[in-house]
């Protein structure tokens, strides 16, 4: 068994590092705890930890803050615990450099999912994931081919772009912002990425009503469901 | 020499008022003389045919004329000038101011009484008539006043009415104080100040508090205004304030009749007024009181339950851990969980509703795709729908909607949660999305019981349950305050029915097409 990993929680309420210790530990994580921005820094720059799991409501300083101090300086994938209906604050901190987000209050599974996105997606060169697939979707990104229960299905070179952004961060969620970037490399309208969300939904969706796959999260951005 | 310029310019117009005001008073003596000249006119034309003392008779007439037209003492000018007439021309020995015969020496002496008489009569009458039609101008201008007043009902505009009125008719700087508990407000003035000078300020509270009508005129220690109490059945609520060129005015006594009608009149109004404001306060605290309790029970109902439930779980699996098989140790897990769940509800519509009706709700709106949030919405409502079918009619080709995503998912979320609430179970649930003429419309239509004819109205107030079916259900009561603050603050409407087909309720969410966003040319060009 090679180091465990380390997970540094920067939360100012004890019960909450509490249980997240407990929980953290007992799937064999070990967990380095603060409770303010500025000791998290400083432990940061100690001993790097493999995650930080960063709450955005600290006593001391702005978590954004903490969190653009830390991306200064590291790489180090970024958790962010952050309230509900705080949809801006989410997006500010996906968009400083974070990894992904919880909403308190949130459930052991949701945010060990995440924990371990970020880290396989940190830990893994690009193109490592070269083929995804959940059983009924399938994309290749070394050949390009999609597949949906088998059956090859014919995207449009930007339709593909998309989905392959989102594969190739398969379970972290992707701003708009961020895509849009990525794939038009120019300022543009999020109206066109609903267009081509949908027409891609069109295509591989099972029920493009209710996707499954390309899951929405409104106000924020997109995010492909994990492969299986 | 800024001063000679100012004397002159302010002399002018003295010097012109002052010769109108003359003109004015020579007029009627002036005219005096010429209907007596008329008077003498007509007796030379008709004293060949008629007895000399028919002739005195146009003579008496003009100064009848004159005592009504002008007053006593042009009647008295014209009476003179009559009898000198007479003597002169009439009378035998004409050119002559003698008079030789004894009965002309009645005439005249008779003539002389009956035209001072007559005249005075008229005179009187005269005045008379002219008081009355004064009453009559200033009793009109107070019933149209009056009239105005009562179809008042905002305290300001009455003030401003009334500082108007006084402002119109009497030239002057007007203020109005109102008494607010114990304090005396300046409330308006006109032109506007900031605040009275202090020495006013303390005549004005001085003449709220012994309700003395004003100062004294010859206005020892005067400040800027004459100040008279605004007097009610029930005491003083205010005091006016008068001034003309910066001093208090001097007012007759017609101008103080008007005045205390007035201020009667407002004073009276003002009290009707803020009676009204008693009882609407009185009526919003009640309302509000009511609100508070039924807060305070779904708080305590709401919050309470799961906490009872979280606490009975968690202390039995401290305490009797070992006992439990591990079939009734997930059981009370799930029983944590399940309940803290929806606590986190309770306290999130809690959030909502507070966001809403605090005014701090943000909007983030941005061209929104409709079948993209119901489909969030559905997904998210998954767990609380059950085993109930959901079915999502989305017209195709919708367009994209500028409006706040996040705040949409979250209405439809509420509302399926209130059709998983009131649907039976294994029923089916629609979400219906299309556009109709000018408008986005989004029904979710359920197969439950549907809504009472006498909820409908009611149904989207704050902790209003629905008694229907005299079961209280599970809930908060927000959810649908919720709805309707987040889709009216995105400028739509929502509103609640029943389906006509069969028992079930239906919410209807309305967009005006004036919220689709202009949709960009899509750049198909630079694909493939």
């Amino acid at each position: 068994m090679t180091e465990p990993i380390t997970v540094l929680v920067v939360d100012d309420e004890p019960p909450i590092r509490r249980f997240l210790r407990t929980s953290l530990s007992a799937q064999g994580y070990r967990v380095v705890e603060s409770e303010a921005g500025a000791d998290a820094l400083d432990r940061l720059r100690g001993s790097p930890p493999d995650v930080v799991v960063l709450d955005l409501g600290l006593p001391d300083m702005d978590g954004l803050d903490v969190l653009r101090n830390i991306r200064r300086h590291s790489a180090v994938p970024v958790i962010i615990l952050s309230s509900r209906s705080d949809e801006q604050g989410k997006v500010r901190a996906l968009d400083l450099g974070a990894d992904d987000y919880v909403t308190k209050p949130f459930g052991m599974e949701e945010l060990i999912a995440r924990i371990r996105t970020a880290i396989r997606h940190r830990y893994q060169q690009e193109g490592a994931c070269a083929v995804y697939s959940n059983g009924i979707l399938t994309v290749d990104r070394v050949r390009r081919i999609v597949r949906v229960s088998g059956e090859e299905v014919k995207l449009s070179r930007r339709e593909y772009d998309i989905l392959g952004l989102l594969v190739a961060h398969a379970g972290k969620v992707l701003t708009h912002q961020f895509i849009l970037r990525e794939v038009w490399k120019a300022p543009t309208d999020v109206q066109y990425l609903r267009i081509y969300i949908k027409q891609l939904r069109q295509k591989i969706e099972p029920d493009p009503h209710e996707p499954r796959y390309i899951l929405t999260e409104t106000g924020v951005g997109y995010r492909l469901s994990e492969a299986l | 020499m800024d001063g000679t310029i100012t004397r002159v310019e302010h002399h002018r117009p003295q010097r012109r008022v002052r010769r109108a005001r003359l003109a004015r008073r020579i007029w009627p003596y002036l005219a005096a003389v010429l209907v007596t000249a008329a008077a003498l006119l007509v007796s030379v034309l008709i004293e060949k045919q008629l007895a000399v003392a028919n002739v005195a008779v146009v003579f008496v007439a003009g100064v009848v004329l004159c005592a009504t037209r002008w007053g006593l003492m042009p009647a008295l000018l014209a009476c003179t000038l009559s009898v000198l007439s007479l003597n002169f021309f009439i009378f035998p020995p004409i050119h002559d101011l003698t008079v030789e015969d004894p009965e002309n020496v009645v005439a005249v002496l008779v003539f002389v009484g009956v035209a001072i008489f007559v005249g005075r009569l008229a005179a009187q009458a005269r005045a008379d008539a002219a008081l009355a039609e004064h009453r009559a101008e200033v009793n009109n201008e107070l019933y149209v006043f009056a009239r105005l007043l009562t179809s008042i009902d905002d305290l300001d505009e009455l003030l401003t009415l009334t500082a108007r009125q006084f402002s119109e008719r009497f030239d002057n700087d007007v203020v109005l104080l109102l008494a607010d508990r114990e304090e005396l407000e300046l409330r308006l003035s006109l032109p506007p100040i900031e605040a009275l000078e202090p020495l006013d300020a303390v005549l004005a509270e001085q003449c709220w508090r012994q309700e003395e009508r004003g100062i004294p005129l010859d206005g020892h220690a005067s400040g800027r205004f004459l100040f008279l109490p605004l007097r009610a059945a029930n005491g003083t609520v205010g005091v006016l304030g008068l001034a003309r060129d910066g001093r208090p005015p001097e007012l007759d006594d017609d101008d103080r009749r008007f005045v205390e009608a007035i201020t009667d009149q407002v004073a009276l109004a003002v009290q009707r007024l803020m009676l009204a404001a008693d009882v609407q306060r009185a009526q919003v605290q009640a309302e509000t009181e009511g609100l508070r309790s039924a807060m305070l029970s779904a708080i305590s109902h709401d919050l309470k339950t799961p906490l009872a439930s979280i606490l009975g779980a968690a202390t039995s699996l401290g305490t009797y851990s070992s006992y439990f098989e591990q079939q009734e140790r997930d059981d009370l897990v799930a029983t944590i969980r399940e309940e803290a769940e929806r606590m986190t509800c309770f306290v999130g519509n809690l959030l909502d509703i507070t966001r809403v009706e605090s005014g701090t709700l943000q909007l983030h709106s941005e061209a929104t795709d409709i079948e993209e949030v119901i489909g969030a919405a559905a997904r998210r409502a998954r767990r609380v729908l059950g085993d109930r079918r959901l079915v999502l009619q989305i017209a195709p080709e919708l367009p994209m909607l500028e409006i706040d995503g996040v705040l949409l998912e979250q209405t439809l979320f509420n509302l399926l949660d209130n059709a998983a609430k009131y649907a039976p179970p294994r029923s089916t649930i629609t979400i219906d999305a299309r556009r109709v003429h000018d408008r986005m419309m989004i029904k979710v239509i359920d197969e439950g019981p549907g809504i009472h004819p006498h909820e409908v109205n009611r149904i989207f107030e704050k902790f209003f349950r629905s008694g229907h079916g005299s079961r209280q259900r599970a809930g908060t009561g927000l959810g649908l305050a919720i709805c309707r603050g987040f889709v009216e603050a995105m400028g739509g409407r929502i509103i609640a029915g029943n389906r006509t087909d069969r028992p079930g309720a239906v919410f209807m969410i309305g967009f005006p097409t004036l919220k689709v966003a202009s949709a960009p040319p899509l750049p198909l060009a630079d694909d493939d």
